[in-house]
């Protein structure tokens, strides 16, 4: 039990001050206005250097949008890894389960990869630093052979904490076996890696979830509507992506894509059911009406001409910001990582727009205010 | 223009030889002008092309470059996932040769691919988006397959050029002046030689005429005079010859 007011900040009162710090880091919007205005991408660093930022961008000789982002991204890292460091109990936990999603991006990444012949050491560099974990580099050891998979399970994944949800999505395609890893290879040769990861990322998204009850308290409650809202989001991205792709096949559609969403949320279980029907734009708009937010945020994007996914994402942000309204929960923490990636977003979209000399009002001020 | 000229010995054997060699250089000249023009004129509208799909090429691009930036924007950056996953080309071209004058031009074409393996990218997030910078990057890659093909048949063409050009002028400045000079030469050469031979023999007649005159002055002299000899005086003949105009006897 986390204790609430009483005993909260006993154990994790220091690290739920620093994040709050950390918090008063992201760029505000007269930050973002200035951004917008700058020219070329040494006025972006100059302006930077008026914020959090200062001193990430002071050794690079060299600027790109790419650069710009990956420096500041990796102050985000580091600055988790400094909470993660020095927490204790469920919060470590916590922490740890926000880097899964990052983990099973870059592990599913790695195995398809390696799979199809990609240089090892190349491979890691391109991996999320967050989803990075310390066995990760043994990969470069990775043989292309029957093998090779199988020492690359039993050293790096079985170790990892994501190997559960490997094995509850062999489990799922019952394949799983005691020799189960040349079925493991040709699953991962022949099924789409964004299928594979999205497949783990709901299992994780479960979990997760399952988690969040088991802390309770203000947690739970903010919890419980962050991590509904983004399995709610991700039922319909996927619904709206799959248009166009042979995942919209009738037979798809209620096999490989229903399988995709997560089970619970607001949408679930009735919409998620009747999104087995859905093929187009129309028929989705029909199922989303009868849910609010959806209904007034898909009016929103209507009316104000923007993509729905990008009405969805500044509701999310909208969420993650009122999580710093309560105290004495770790709802903030990940709030605190999801706004970093909006705030990378932002960032990319200022840079490319400035380095494309896209400067168009309504190009460059698609980013989301985040405070 | 320096007199050059075939080294050739001037007969009316090397005469004819040459105006045939002309008549044919005259006519390759023509032939090798044609072709020129022809390869000219599909220059310029290859430059004119080249212009046009240049100034569309930096706008497609431009385009694309911006859907890749959305793309990121909505789904994140996605580049590796795509970069790794790629087993096989998904845009083919095959050179074709088209044939303009006698030269042969590769043109690159599209070849129809099979768009089955369409890559599951942003499922979760802008896949969408993904999508459409795939659209416009494919616009971008036609363009520049329309632009690679077009300058590889300007290089081609330019060279072909090149090289008529240089056949023309040489025919034009070195080839024909030169078989007219030598034929002129074969000409004058000829002339000098029949002028020549006139005198010679205006010179012979001259000399028989002289040799007659004197010949004719001596015989005067012997008719009319002692010890002169008179062509036309009947010579003393003998007795035996002077009866050629008995008649035979018949018996």
């Amino acid at each position: 039990e986390l204790g609430g007011l009483t005993s909260f900040n006993l154990e994790h009162g220091y690290l739920e001050a620093l994040v709050r710090g950390f918090r008063s880091g992201f760029l505000r919007e007269y930050e973002y206005r200035q951004l917008t205005q700058c020219e070329v991408l040494d006025d972006v660093k100059v302006t930077l250097g008026d914020t959090d930022y200062s001193s990430v961008l002071a050794n690079a000789n060299k600027l790109t949008p790419e650069i710009i982002v990956d420096k500041c991204w990796e102050k985000l890292v580091e600055e988790f890894d400094h909470l993660r460091s020095q927490a204790v109990g469920p919060l470590n936990t916590f922490l740890n389960m926000i880097t899964y999603e990052y983990m099973i991006d870059n592990v599913s990444f790695l195995i398809t990869s390696l799979i199809k012949g990609g240089d090892p050491n190349v491979l890691l560099s391109k991996c999320d630093p967050l989803g990075k974990f310390p066995r990760m580099k043994s990969v470069s050891t990775f043989e292309n052979t029957e093998d090779g998979l199988f020492e690359l399970y039993s050293t790096v994944l079985v170790d990892t904490p994501i190997a559960t949800y490997f094995e509850e999505y062999f489990l799922q395609e019952g394949k799983q076996d005691a020799s189960g890893f040349d079925e493991m290879q040709r699953v991962f040769s022949d099924v789409e890696i964004e299928i594979i990861s999205n497949m783990l990322k709901k299992y994780w998204l479960e979990d997760f979830y399952r988690y969040c009850q088991t802390l309770g308290g203000i947690t739970w409650e903010i919890m419980e509507e962050l991590l509904s809202f983004e399995a709610d989001r991700r039922a319909i991205s996927i619904t709206i992506n799959s248009f166009n792709t042979e995942l919209n096949e009738p037979v798809e559609r209620e096999s490989k894509r229903h399988s995709l969403y997560a089970s619970f949320g607001r949408l679930y279980p009735e919409g998620i059911n009747a999104f087995k029907k859905v093929g187009d734009m129309q028929s989705l708009q029909a199922v989303l009406d009868k849910y609010e937010p959806f209904r007034s945020l898909y009016q929103q994007a209507q009316r104000e001409g923007k993509e729905f996914e990008d009405v969805l994402q500044a509701y999310e942000v909208d969420l993650c910001r009122r999580a710093f309204e309560q105290q004495s929960h770790f709802a903030c923490f990940y709030a605190f990582v999801k706004l970093k990636v909006q705030e990378r977003k932002n960032m990319y979209w200022i840079t490319e727009c400035i380095h494309q000399k896209q400067k168009e009002a309504a190009k460059i001020n698609r980013w989301i205010k985040i405070f | 223009m320096s007199k050059a000229r075939y080294a050739i010995f001037p007969s009316r054997m090397a005469l004819t030889g040459m105006k045939a060699r002309l008549v044919g250089a005259k006519k390759g000249f023509d032939l090798l002008k044609k072709k020129s023009d022809a390869l000219k004129a599909r220059l310029r509208q290859l430059l004119r092309q080249i212009v046009d799909t240049k100034r569309e090429m930096g706008r497609s691009m431009q385009e694309a470059a911006f859907s890749h930036t959305e793309a990121v924007w909505a789904a994140g950056d996605f580049n590796n996932v795509v970069i790794e996953n790629v087993t096989q080309a998904s845009f083919k071209i095959k050179v074709m040769v088209d044939n303009v004058a006698g030269v042969k031009i590769p043109i690159f074409e599209k070849l129809p691919q099979d768009n089955t393996e369409e890559a599951l990218v942003g499922l979760a997030k802008g896949g969408r988006a993904v999508q459409k910078c795939k659209e416009a990057f494919r616009k971008s890659l036609d363009l520049l397959v329309k632009l690679a093909s077009l300058q590889a048949s300007l290089a081609t063409i330019d060279e072909a050029l090149k090289v008529t050009n240089r056949r023309v002028n040489a025919l034009d400045c070195v080839v024909i002046p030169r078989l007219e000079n030598t034929i002129s030469y074969i000409i004058s050469e000829l002339d000098e030689l029949e002028r020549e031979e006139f005198f010679r023999l205006k010179k012979v007649q001259a000399f028989k005429q002289v040799e007659q005159e004197e010949q004719a002055a001596f015989f005067a002299a012997r008719n009319t005079g002692t010890g002169g000899f008179n062509p036309n005086a009947k010579p003393a003949g003998s007795i035996l010859m002077s009866g050629d105009d008995d008649q035979d006897v018949i018996f």
